[in-house]
């Protein structure tokens, strides 16, 4: 565990020259979000964005560590390549959940101040359901997109690998876009059941739950191929 | 007498270079100068025998322990400089402390500071504001704060001026004065060897071409200097190598006494190890 906690603390104290940048992207998109939406947009907006933000500079981890080959020298300490696939799940996962917290708040924030700024929109109800399923949604969404980047930029390096997962990204919503459109044209009516209904709502944090868990661990697996065979 | 390292027949194969059947041992309480010009397989036999890059054959045993079986126990027990790869540039010494610590059980980090004060590194500036030198200090200040028994550095001084070359010589001769430590030493430059390693083992194309003693080699291994006539009436299996020049032949020979012995009218210097690197990588046979 405690090489698991050394390189976090290296993650983190590489990271620590973003904060500045953090901070700022924080505040300008509370300030956009203010500007442009209702208090509706303000929570959906930075709730997302958050997450996205900050799951997104988690993997500039991997361009410090790629920059100084920092993967070599740490291989030769007393620490395994499972570690350090290990390690960056772990601070991508952390990422985003401290990104959505983050979100959350600025989101309540940005709905007092727009209750002042605009008084017009302070009678809005803010939905607490909505806006957790919104939480959990942006956790989910960004934690795919990282379970997709992670595998990619520890085989292609954290350069090539922003290419790549563009080009995965692509691909995915092809095939679903294709998908959609292929049922549409084919005209079936694809309609589950009231009980299938029923089960989906009663269970579905369960199963979103399940499903996180389960593409963590598929990607985790994948990543943990690679690093193994990796020549660093 | 113990080893400190110990790689029977360490293979690693790319395409378009092999490092073969590597086999070298080190005694404990010793240095060896691991030397080859660029691209001859330093980095990769160093690599290769700390795991850092899978080998394909081969076997590696460090300070008595296995590599396959006790890797942890073995990496707790030494330091690594490599050449081209540390921690983050845009870490300072306090952040290396930090991160160390956390590695290392035996950290000290009274140690790294003593260290670092006698290095002249300073406390609070980011790697990336240090010089090619302070960046090699900070490497091997952090190599030796865990007390480790063995060292293993790849290039340490290259790239470095000659006062701060010395300053680092220095520093691993303090360090071997315990009996109990080692040090695994590869350099282009050959002079520094010389004045500190032990042992001497040369790798050419991915092999090892020779390897002794550095008294052996400076004291008994000789070059004598002849012209194209003289040469001719040397018998081949008396030298190792030669090589043609403008105006004479140099000749490296294996035993300089008994040569001088045999051919008494040609003139036989004692060698340089770059000599012995030179002749034995560009001569003919």
């Amino acid at each position: 565990m405690k090489e698991i906690k050394g390189l976090l603390t290296k993650d983190l104290l590489q990271l620590k020259s973003y904060q500045k940048t953090l901070i700022v992207f924080i505040l300008v998109f509370i300030g956009t979000a203010i500007a442009q939406s209702n208090a509706k947009g303000v929570s959906s907006m930075l709730i997302f964005m958050m997450t996205f933000g900050l799951g997104m500079f988690s993997m500039a981890s991997f361009s410090y560590d790629e920059m100084a080959k920092a993967d070599t020298y740490l291989l030769s300490m007393p620490l395994t390549r499972k570690d350090m696939v290990k390690e960056k799940y772990i601070l991508s996962i952390c990422a985003v959940i401290i990104g959505a917290i983050i979100g959350l708040v600025a989101s309540l924030v940005g709905n007092i101040a727009l209750s002042y700024i605009k008084p017009e929109f302070s009678g809005i109800e803010f939905n607490i359901i909505e806006t957790l399923g919104l939480l959990v949604g942006s956790i989910l969404g960004v934690g795919l997109m990282q379970c997709i980047q992670i595998p990619c930029v520890f085989k292609w390096g954290a350069e090539k690998g922003r290419l790549q997962i563009l080009v995965i990204i692509g691909l995915l919503a092809l095939i679903i876009g294709g998908a959609f459109l292929l049922i549409g044209k084919m005209d079936l009516a694809i309609s589950p059941t009231q009980e299938i209904q029923n089960f989906v709502m009663t269970y579905l944090p369960v199963i979103l739950l399940v499903v996180a868990v389960g593409i963590y661990y598929g990607s985790y697996r994948i990543s943990l191929k690679i690093v193994k065979k990796k020549e660093m | 007498m113990e080893n400190a390292i110990e790689i029977k027949k360490l293979t690693k194969k790319y395409p378009g270079f092999t490092l073969e059947g590597i086999n070298l041992s080190l005694p404990k309480g010793t240095i060896m100068g691991f030397i080859g010009e660029n691209g001859a397989g330093k980095s990769t036999t160093i690599k290769t025998m700390l795991n850092i890059i899978p080998k394909n054959k081969g076997e590696v045993n460090i300070l008595g322990k296995n590599m396959e079986t006790s890797e942890k126990r073995i990496k707790e027990e030494i330091g690594v400089v490599l050449d081209d790869s540390f921690l983050s540039d845009y870490l300072n010494l306090e952040d290396i402390d930090k991160i160390m610590k956390q590695f290392y059980q035996k950290w000290d980090k009274n140690l790294f500071y003593t260290y670092s004060k006698q290095f002249n590194l300073p406390k609070g500036k980011k790697i990336k504001e240090y010089s090619t030198g302070m960046k090699m200090k900070l490497k091997i200040a952090t190599a030796l704060s865990h007390h480790p028994k063995l060292l293993i550095l790849d290039e340490p001084t290259s790239g470095l001026d000659p006062v701060v070359r010395n300053e680092m010589l220095d520093i691993f001769r303090d360090f071997i004065q315990d009996d109990e430590h080692s040090i695994f030493l590869s350099s282009h430059i050959t002079s520094d060897l010389e004045h500190i390693a032990d042992y001497i083992t040369f790798i050419h194309q991915g092999k090892i071409i020779l390897s002794k003693s550095r008294d052996e080699l400076l004291e008994q291994y000789g070059v004598a200097r002849c012209s194209q006539k003289d040469f001719e009436t040397i018998n081949p299996s008396d030298y190792i190598h030669y090589k043609k020049n403008r105006y004479q032949i140099d000749i490296l020979v294996e035993n300089r006494t008994q040569f001088k012995k045999k051919y008494q009218q040609l003139c036989i210097d004692k060698p340089s190890i770059e000599e012995i690197m030179l002749l034995s990588i560009k001569g003919d046979k």
